[in-house]
């Protein structure tokens, strides 16, 4: 039987995420394949239900990715995404689901090491944990 | 000590319909949202000077609707430059906190809040009926079994966030009225020209005692019958999708939610590769979606009111969800829906360090 391979949606913000791992592109870097990567304008725009809805419907794993602290192109959209994910995760983890399975990363537009390792860590530990078991389920 | 009138009360529904036709009468308010007799039950009315005062009952044991949806009806397109007042319970208080919050409700509006001895279920409603009030805080015990698990299970039985307040569990018959705000204490003044400061009557431990008691059997429950995969889709496996539970939701807003939105329409195609690739799908879609989302969106505010069970066709145990997902989501910022309308509403503002890691 194949190697479980995970699915893993990516959020990657405009000015940040989604930059380095352009920049990782154009540097030839490699990450894994199995991340399917979203660019948003901001995390601030990333709703729950945008995470939840990936969850449902295949996703293995997903990971939000946005400015560092105090450097929101938008001054405070990752301050927002952080109240957001953590709400995000109380819910899972009070509803007995797998909150481990949503992520939420600050990675700069010159981080495409830390973009490329993080993809890594990340795929890494879904392989683990296995296939989503929400990812088939029949109500969605 | 809060600036007060206590009463006398033979009835106290009848001394707090009392109340409300004399704030008509000398134009201290001119327009009053109060319970009144609607077929079978109640409804909330706003009355004006000169209304027929014979079917409205404040204290009757059954809500059709959050007045907190009451008060956004009347800020949402301009607040009526008179004087208006909602007569609420505390649950539809907390609720209004948030609404003013996120500014859904304008705090112009009057506010008072009303000891409730809970309420009786819609099921109740079309099956026997609705009684009034003072047949009901009468024979409580009579109707003990048809009250609302979320009223069963209200442990904040008391905000001190309206105007003002009217006390009267555990009083032996006698009323309070006490202004709770600055302008909820001139109210009381215009209206009781003796009013002077008292002591707010204390909540009888045996209401607050037996409440914890409830919420704890719905936190059980949670935990046995509700949390894990295979629990929840069992608990939402009868959801028929029609949204009550949203649309009942003093706190669900929005006039356009993502859920009842077409971002979520696809081509057929769609579901049908998505059912190819877990062998079936359930139609139509998004149930679960809908649920974990909404309580992504307004578990923060989530004030236990409960009319989402009240309002669910198929009995799914909403509230015990909401309740407790809401505790939990709300712990997380130290904030509890409805306690103050200082308070920050945490999805309005953010620390530079917090949550780390996360």
């Amino acid at each position: 039987m194949a190697e479980f391979e995970p699915k893993i949606v990516g959020f990657f913000c405009n000015w940040c995420t989604a930059a380095a791992a352009d920049m990782v592109g154009t540097s030839r870097m490699q990450y894994p394949p199995n991340v399917r990567p979203i660019r948003v304008n901001c995390t601030g725009s990333v709703d729950s239900s945008y995470v939840i809805r990936a969850l449902l419907t295949g996703a293995d794993g997903v990971i939000v990715g946005g400015c560092h602290p105090g450097d929101c192109h938008y001054l405070s959209g990752n301050y927002k995404a952080r109240r957001r994910v953590a709400i995000l995760k109380q819910v899972l983890d009070t509803l007995g689901l797998d909150s481990d399975r949503v992520q939420l990363e600050w990675i700069s537009a010159a981080e495409g090491k830390k973009f490329v390792d993080t993809m890594k860590q990340f795929t890494e530990k879904i392989r683990e944990k296995g296939k989503n078991p929400l990812a088939s389920n029949w109500l969605a | 000590m809060d600036i007060g009138k206590r009463i006398s009360a033979k009835s106290i529904s009848g001394e707090v319909t009392g109340i409300i036709g004399s704030l008509l009468e000398r134009g201290l308010m001119d327009g009053v949202v109060a319970l009144k007799k609607s077929g079978k039950g109640y409804a909330y009315s706003l009355l004006t000077k000169g209304a027929e005062m014979t079917d409205v009952d404040p204290l009757a044991p059954y809500l059709p609707t959050s007045a907190a949806n009451i008060a956004a009806k009347l800020s949402r397109k301009g607040t009526p430059k008179k004087k208006i007042a909602l007569f609420v319970r505390p649950c539809e208080m907390r609720a209004i906190v948030e609404l003013i919050k996120l500014l859904q409700v304008d705090e112009a509006l009057y506010f008072v809040e009303l000891d409730c001895p809970g309420t009786l279920t819609s099921r109740y409603l079309t099956e026997h009926g609705i009684p009034n009030s003072d047949e009901f805080l009468n024979s409580v015990d009579k109707y003990r079994d048809s009250i609302r698990p979320a009223c069963s299970a209200c442990t904040d039985v008391r905000t001190d966030q309206s105007d003002v307040a009217i006390r009267f569990l555990g009083t032996g018959g006698q009323l309070y009225i006490l202004g709770k705000s600055e302008k909820g204490c001139e109210l009381v003044k215009n209206l009781f020209p003796d009013a002077e400061n008292i002591e707010e009557p204390a909540l009888p431990d045996g209401i607050a005692n037996s409440r914890k008691q409830e919420e704890e059997k719905l936190f059980q429950f949670f935990d046995k019958n509700i949390s894990g995969l295979d629990n929840l889709l069992n608990t939402f496996a009868n959801c028929m999708n029609c949204h009550n539970c949203m649309h009942v939701c003093p706190i669900c807003f929005c006039r356009e939610c993502f859920f009842d939105s077409t971002a979520l329409d696809f081509e057929g195609e769609h579901f049908v590769e998505l059912a190819a690739r877990r062998g079936d799908m359930r139609l139509p879609d998004s149930t679960f979606l809908f649920h974990i989302g909404r309580m992504n969106h307004m578990a923060i505010s989530c004030v236990g009111c409960g009319f989402c069970e009240d309002a669910c066709p198929v009995e799914i145990p909403l509230l015990t969800v909401f309740k407790r997902v809401g505790r939990d989501v709300q712990a997380l910022f130290d904030y509890s829906a409805g306690r103050s309308r200082l308070d920050e509403h945490p999805l309005k503002t953010f620390r530079e360090e917090e949550l780390e890691p996360r």
